[in-house]
């Protein structure tokens, strides 16, 4: 048993943390999860995304070993833990209400999953004291959840999960019972957290900004389905398609028709009576439907210039139709040509006026930040 | 206008309080009254019928009687009310419902009803008038409440509870023994005491199980009160209040219905 145990040390490093192979599971005639498929590398901060009813939750369960999965494995540093139940998968799991037991102090909340491993009373006391000074909690010991802040409750339950050292921390929306600020506060303390105590963690969110900003690794799913995954930065910049476009950060999304191959990689499409340049890496035939996207902060607006020169591509007549401040930025809502509103940033420097309503503009921005995806 | 609305529900509602507690009253005062017969208000005042009850066996023995006959009662018909609202709570199972509706028939039906059917069910059986059947009796007409009492709190309870404790590394029974009791305990408290109770007074099943050498307090009292009026009526039915007093005041310490907080966390 050693043996085979120090044998394995060196092929456990290459290992994924947690694997799914072919997972599926239907609730009578409905299909929660399609055939999932995904690895976690260990140490890994692993989002899933996506809207309610994608499926994430679900997912989430059935690693934990709540539900159990149709078809396909579930496999834990390369072991299966199918028929496992949650009891012996020593995963720390934090709920969205964070089931805190009511009846017990904080001390006795996080102490009992050691209990339940036999640990001894003084080792006890000084693994909960270590996990509740980690939170910053120490000194709450005594006090029941319901005199603790929901911000305070979030982090006994974090405690109460990382005690135990576990193989995976599961986080099923652990910050959407919280205000704005805490909850943006609380996101990087979770990720300074996870990554000092390197726990692979599987986080699940509808909220894309918090996934965005705390990820290693982001699993977009929809309908039962991972629609793309990787990278925040990859997933911002390069969307698979219609969805992840509109549902990771703001995008001017417009459908379209591919009309003709320009160059390599870049393709001019008719998209609603604009034509415009555009990147993508799929292989499309003129006519094939697509979408065109365009972030809000990839356009430039200039006034209009009486017998300007040769036109760049991509540029066109527009008219403000109103401007948000929002701090840092101005959001312009500008109608175009096509009679369609598109949203465009810009710094707000200080100095420079804002345009005013119903001012004509010029908006411009680069074929390589307009991209062509499936209209899906 | 409002002012005398006000005036008015507080008279009705003094009205209906007095309705109900003025003959308990009158009975405890009556037990204290030094004549050989009821009389309200007494005329002198004495403790002759309480410390007279040696000299009525047939009284102190239906007393210890229907005590034990409501304790273990108690103690059945919470157990298998509990697991009967776990399961009719929890679980989606063929006849479920036909379940829910059976536990709550007695609820429903009069229990000279479920009395009867009780007899006939056991002479069919040819079984021995026996403390057993009393027992059985008892359970059958108390464990609808348990089941009503347990199912409502369970109802509002937070299963993630579970799944947490089970994660934690809890066995399905651990989370339960740990956990769920716990936090469910007011509800089984509250029927634990019901079925108590009901048992101690229950006169209807009674009836029609009892023997002459097992006869259980309410049917004592009921059998006495046909042919005599002597205040050792009162000074036992003041007991038997006593006794229904003290196992709230019980119940109250064990859970604090009035301060005890239920469900997870705040919303």
């Amino acid at each position: 048993m050693t043996d085979h145990v120090a044998a394995g040390t060196d092929s456990r490093k290459a290992l994924p943390a947690l694997e799914l192979v072919g997972v599926r599971k239907t609730y009578g005639e409905v299909a929660a999860l399609h055939e999932i498929s995904l690895s976690v590398a260990e140490g890994a901060l692993l989002f899933l995304l996506g809207p309610s009813g994608c499926g994430k939750t679900t997912t989430l369960r059935i690693v934990a070993g709540f539900i159990r999965q149709d078809a396909g494995q579930v496999r834990i540093r390369g072991e299966s833990v199918d028929g496992v139940p949650p009891e012996r998968r020593n995963l720390g799991m934090v709920f969205q209400n964070y089931a805190l037991f009511p009846h017990m102090t904080v001390f006795q909340n996080v102490a009992f999953g050691l209990r339940m491993r036999r640990i001894p009373a003084d080792a006890v006391r000084e693994r909960v004291r270590r996990a509740l000074d980690l939170v910053r909690l120490g000194g709450m010991e005594e006090r029941y959840p319901r005199a603790l802040s929901g911000g305070q409750q979030q982090r006994v339950a974090l405690a109460r999960a990382i005690v135990i050292e576990p193989k995976l921390l599961l986080l099923d929306e652990p910050l959407s019972n919280l205000d704005l600020k805490l909850r943006e506060e609380m996101r990087s303390e979770i990720r300074a957290l996870q990554k000092a105590l390197g726990i692979t963690t599987i986080f699940v969110t509808h909220d894309q900004e918090e996934a965005i900003t705390m990820a290693d690794e982001i699993v977009v799913m929809n309908q039962g389905r991972i629609i793309q995954s990787g990278a925040p930065t990859a997933l911002y910049d390069r969307p698979a398609n219609r969805f992840v476009a509109h549902f990771i950060g703001e995008s001017n999304l417009e459908s379209g028709k591919v009309q003709a191959a320009v160059g390599p990689a870049m393709w001019r499409v008719d998209a609603g009576g604009l034509s415009v340049l555009a990147t993508g890496a799929g292989r499309w035939q003129p006519g094939d439907a697509v979408a065109v996207a365009v972030r809000p902060e990839k356009i430039r607006l200039a006034p209009v210039t009486p017998g300007g020169g040769a036109e760049a591509p991509n540029t066109f007549a527009g008219v403000v139709e109103e401007c948000i401040f929002r701090g840092a930025l101005r959001r312009y809502r500008v109608r175009l040509r096509h009679g369609r509103v598109w949203s465009v940033d810009e710094p707000s420097t200080s100095g420079t006026p804002a345009l005013p309503a119903s001012a004509t503009v010029r908006v411009q921005w680069r074929p390589e930040d307009c991209l062509v995806v499936p209209d899906s | 206008m409002s002012g005398q609305g006000r005036f008015v529900l507080g008279g009705v509602n003094a009205l209906i309080y007095l309705f109900l507690v003025a003959p308990i009253v009158v009975v405890v005062i009556v037990s204290f009254g030094g004549a050989a017969f009821l009389q309200f208000p007494p005329k002198q005042l004495s403790l002759r019928w309480y410390t007279g009850l040696g000299e009525y066996p047939d009284f102190l023995r239906a007393f210890w009687l229907s005590l034990v006959l409501a304790a273990a009662t108690s103690a059945v018909a919470t157990v298998i009310g509990t697991l009967g609202a776990f399961a009719i709570a929890r679980h989606r199972f063929p006849g479920r419902s036909f379940l829910s509706a059976m536990v709550m028939s007695p609820l429903v039906l009069p229990g000279l009803i479920t009395g009867i059917a009780l007899l006939q069910f056991f002479s069919l059986f040819r079984t021995e008038a026996s403390f057993w059947r009393l027992l059985i009796g008892h359970v059958v007409v108390t464990v609808p409440y348990v089941v009503r009492s347990v199912q409502a709190v369970l109802v509002g309870f937070d299963r993630s509870l579970e799944e947490a404790a089970r994660g934690l590394g809890a066995d399905p029974w651990t989370a339960t023994r740990l956990i769920t009791l716990p936090i469910i305990k007011p509800g089984l408290v509250a029927g634990a005491v019901f079925a108590f109770i009901l048992s101690f007074d229950n006169v209807v099943v009674s009836i029609f199980l009892t023997t002459p050498r097992l006869v259980p307090l309410p049917i004592q009292i009921y059998n006495y009160v046909e042919s005599s009026a002597k205040p050792i009526i009162a000074s036992i039915s003041t007991l038997q209040i006593a006794v229904i007093v003290i196992l709230l005041l019980v119940a109250e310490k064990l859970v604090g219905f009035s301060r005890y907080y239920l469900g997870g966390t705040e919303p």
